[in-house]
């Protein structure tokens, strides 16, 4: 309920103590109140238990202050418009993406172990200290060996899970093998941990080409080559990654080299980026008894049985040699 | 309190004044929102350039259907507005009642107020009038029965009830 003062003229008012501003009602029903309020508390309590990620707890705060009744009257008379159910909702929808796409990211951290090992490790480090104070040396020893272990294990059992390795980056994928590679003691576990993220990158790069991010995957197929340089899988991967990218010159040359270490994919492909051009070059005469002469006189083919016909002589090439 | 007797020059144009209607805010542009008192502001401005008997109900509920509100549960007080100055304006114009009780009527139906609402708006106006008589005459110190019974007879023509009367003559101390 609403007034509007001076649209009777001064001198025409009359009871002016009657018709005054702030005789406004709450007619706001008990549902909506009641919907609103606890709308608004379990969207504190979820920033309350956000805290510990900060732009989502603000998230869920700014939400949960946003469905006040009070805060929402006061941002329809500052802003003067009407805050209607389809706006609330398209706002709200809006800020639940970032909230979304926030708890996707948290969760993923949580599935990998809850925290990044390298955070989980300098926690453990104090009372693993303590620990070691109290035990003798080789005992130490022994204990930082099986967690230095573990922690690789975590590496390694993340790195080979097809599942989890497509979800996450090529940079988280390197971080976890310079952290499992740097604690790696012997050369089993480091060859060990070599083989695992060779196949999580590989992974990588496959989602990448599912994706059609061709260039990055060419990137990294790539920086995979330096050490890999006669590995045909690859070879293809980045000739593939060439003919999706209009460059059939480099693709040509990878196919080449996957063909000489014998990869049959490899050459079906080159034969559809590089195919075989036949060019004639002239013709030969063909005689009755199967011979061939190049003489185009009466007397042709005269000793073998005459002349049967004339078939052309062709030259192959490819585009790319 | 305005007092009737200053508004001398108002007696021959209904007491409405055409109002600017006020401009949207960027949400409302935003939006396609319409500023709600603008539906109020468009009844004002409809009351001030229309003759009454021209205007009906129709046009009222029209322009709350334009502004998507309900106007008389949005902006009840200025509709009551409206008519109380309406109805100060109309006993102003004839002093002794409501000779044009059809237009007040017709302005109750386009206005869609109560009977309840338009009875206590009639007490409301309707004592300022009737005190402002009544200090006319005592101001000599005589209150005559002549005066008395056209007192009586104007509070009849006000609809002013013998409680409302009754505390005013109190008041003055008659």
């Amino acid at each position: 309920m609403k007034y509007i003062p001076n649209l009777i003229p001064e001198n025409a008012k009359i009871i002016p103590e009657y018709f005054v501003s702030g005789h406004t009602t709450d007619q706001t029903s008990f549902a909506k109140k009641f919907f609103t309020t606890a709308g608004a508390v379990f969207l504190y309590i979820l920033a309350l238990v956000s805290i510990p990620h900060p732009p989502l707890a603000i998230l869920f705060f700014i939400m949960a202050t946003g469905l006040l009744l009070p805060v929402h009257r006061w941002l329809e008379r500052k802003l003067r418009f009407t805050f209607t159910s389809v706006i609330k909702a398209a706002v709200y929808s809006l800020l639940l993406i970032p909230s979304f796409i926030l708890i996707v990211n948290n969760g993923d951290d949580i599935k990998a172990g809850d925290k990044p090992v390298v955070v989980e490790a300098s926690e453990k480090q104090p009372a693993e200290e303590q620990a070691a104070s109290k035990m003798d040396p080789a005992q130490a020893q022994a204990q930082h060996l099986l967690m230095v272990q573990d922690s690789i294990r975590k590496d390694l059992v993340l790195l080979n899970n097809p599942e989890k390795i497509t979800n996450i980056s090529f940079d988280e994928i390197d971080k976890r093998y310079d952290h499992a590679i740097a604690l790696a003691t012997s050369p089993e576990e480091t060859a060990q941990v070599d083989r695992a993220v060779e196949q999580a990158r590989m992974a990588s790069v496959s989602r990448l080409m599912k994706s059609k991010k061709y260039q990055d995957a060419l990137n990294i197929l790539t920086v995979l080559m330096i050490d890999h340089p006669d590995d045909a899988s690859m070879l293809y991967q980045r000739a593939l990654c060439y003919d999706k990218l209009g460059d059939d010159e480099e693709a040509v040359k990878d196919l080449k080299r996957a063909m000489e270490l014998g990869s049959a994919e490899a050459n079906t492909l080159h034969d559809k980026i590089n195919p075989e051009i036949k060019k004639v070059t002239g013709y030969v005469t063909r005689c009755c008894d199967g011979s061939t002469s190049y003489s185009t006189g009466r007397g042709t083919c005269s000793h073998h049985g005459g002349v049967c016909g004339r078939e052309p002589e062709y030259e192959t090439s490819r585009k790319y040699e | 309190m305005k007092h009737p007797e200053n508004m001398n020059s108002m007696t021959t144009q209904p007491p409405y004044q055409k109002v600017p209607l006020v401009n949207k805010s960027f949400f409302q542009n935003l939006f396609k929102q319409e500023p709600d008192e603008n539906a109020i502001i468009a009844v004002n401005n409809l009351l001030a350039t229309t003759p009454m008997e021209q205007i009906n109900r129709a046009m009222i509920l029209k322009i709350g259907v334009e502004y998507k509100v309900d106007i008389n549960k949005m902006f009840p007080l200025n509709m009551q507005e409206f008519y109380a100055a309406y109805l100060n304006f109309i006993l102003r114009k004839h002093q002794v009642g409501y000779e044009d009780d059809d237009s007040l009527q017709h302005l109750q139906e386009i206005l869609g107020l109560s009977n309840e609402k338009v009875q206590e708006l009639h007490e409301r106006v309707g004592k300022i009038w009737y005190e402002k008589a009544l200090k006319k005459c005592v101001k000599n110190g005589v209150f005559s029965h002549g005066e008395e019974k056209a007192m009586a007879n104007y509070a009849r023509n006000l609809r002013l009830p013998e409680k409302i009367t009754s505390t005013v003559r109190a008041e003055v101390g008659v």
